[in-house]
């Protein structure tokens, strides 16, 4: 019996002591995360001051802003978004081989996802009638018109009228005052996430931005949420802060679908032991 | 006897308290220490998104070598910390301080790498808490 007890004790250290002989260093827990060690564009521009007095009714040019904004909780949801929102496996609590992101697939993310993750930063662009917003990962646009139209009812809907639902949806702005411009978005695809933890949306969703050019080199920004179906609630996503980058010059990041897979199969699935989806 | 058994009760005990401290984890598939790698040469090192990665083989006591696959962020993010895309070349001999894949594949999140003359490298990953976006 004492023979089995040592010999037990012995198999066990000997576990532990396999699986442990090579950490020598523990990850510090809790630790605020700051992703590239207050260096981003965004810190960068902050140093840069007010540059002086906002112009009127003007947005044109490039904004830095936050790797991923920073994003208030969610209220409760409906029992179809918490539905929506199990079937989101997102990498925050699951594998990169067990996710099914749509970014894992390089899909697209959509608004207002795009503005809440890895944006990094966006343009401005005036066109005739409409404001072109660029974003800086996957160098995608959304278009935002300010001819004065209406924004498309019954989106995704039955009748033969009815407008196809989009990644980015449909997006209308217009001034209030000199400073604040207000962006009001319907018919985005239900297939995109609000979020990188996977919190959902339906096709009812309305999103509403609200930018306002403090200074020169200062915009803020509102969004909330209007989404009765998935949420019991209206609520504010976040309350972000963009600079305006010096040099107008955002890199290039682009998720290529071969790189992907290239990374997945390198990377991700043997981390997680199991053949990606 | 007694006495022999008490001691490796607290072996046991110290590593499963050492053992205790891995559970708190970010990036679901990664151990939450990081282990040191002495004397690793890279063999490939990766630019491109969604993370750059850096390949380096390790010799064991015995003379056996693994090759190891660690990932970095995407250029963008990495940039800002000094790296190129030239920043390691193959043949480089380096120690990789990296956080493991709990499935005991050799891939990992690197943490940094430091060259014979000191100069270090590091990822965008601090470690940190439940939720960390390793997305970057």
């Amino acid at each position: 019996m004492r023979r089995v007890a040592i010999g037990s004790v012995i198999g066990l250290a000997g576990v532990l002591f396999f699986s442990s002989y090579a950490w020598s260093q523990n990850r510090q827990a809790n630790q605020p995360v700051r992703a590239d060690d207050g260096k981003t564009l965004y810190d960068k521009a902050s140093s840069t001051g007010s540059g002086g007095p906002a112009p009127r009714q003007e947005l044109t040019g490039f904004w830095a802003g936050l790797i991923s904004a920073k994003l208030n909780p969610v209220p409760p949801m409906t029992p179809w978004g918490q539905e929506q929102f199990r079937s989101h496996k997102s990498h925050s609590q699951y594998s990169e081989a067990e996710s099914n992101d749509p970014m894992k697939f390089c899909d697209p993310m959509g608004f207002p996802r795009d503005m809440l993750y890895d944006n990094r930063g966006f343009a401005f662009a005036p066109m005739p009638g409409k404001i072109l917003q660029a974003f800086q990962f996957n160098r995608v646009w959304r278009e935002i018109w300010t001819d004065g139209r209406e924004l498309p009812k019954n989106v995704g809907g039955r009748s033969a009228d009815a407008a196809d639902p989009r990644w980015y949806g449909y997006s209308v702005g217009h001034w209030e005052g000199d400073y604040t411009f207000v962006v009001d978005t319907v018919g985005i695809d239900e297939r995109t996430w609000l979020d990188a933890v996977g919190h959902a949306h339906s096709i009812d969703v309305k999103v509403q931005e609200r930018y306002t050019r403090v200074d020169h080199n200062t915009l803020e920004m509102t969004m909330t949420i209007d989404d009765p179906k998935t949420y019991t609630k209206p609520f504010a996503i976040t309350n972000a802060r963009f600079r305006w980058l010096p040099n107008q010059d955002l890199v290039e990041e682009i998720c290529v679908p071969s790189l992907m897979q290239d990374y997945l199969k390198i990377i991700a699935d043997p981390a997680s032991d199991v053949p990606g989806k | 006897m007694k006495s022999k058994l008490l001691c490796l009760a607290f072996v046991v005990g110290v590593l499963t308290f050492c053992g205790s401290t891995f559970a708190h984890h970010g990036s679901a598939a990664y151990s939450n220490s990081v282990a040191v790698m002495k004397d690793a040469t890279v063999t490939k090192f990766t630019w491109n998104n969604p993370h750059c990665i850096v390949m380096f083989d390790v010799k064991d006591e015995k003379g056996n070598v693994a090759h190891w696959a660690a990932e970095i962020g995407s250029p963008p993010a990495v940039t800002l910390l000094g790296w190129t895309r030239n920043s390691l070349q193959p043949g480089d001999v380096v120690t990789v301080y990296i956080w493991p894949a709990k499935s005991g594949r050799p891939v990992g999140r690197l943490n940094k790498v430091v060259f014979p003359d000191g100069k270090t490298l590091r990822d965008t990953q601090l470690g940190g808490g439940e939720g960390e976006d390793k997305k970057y």
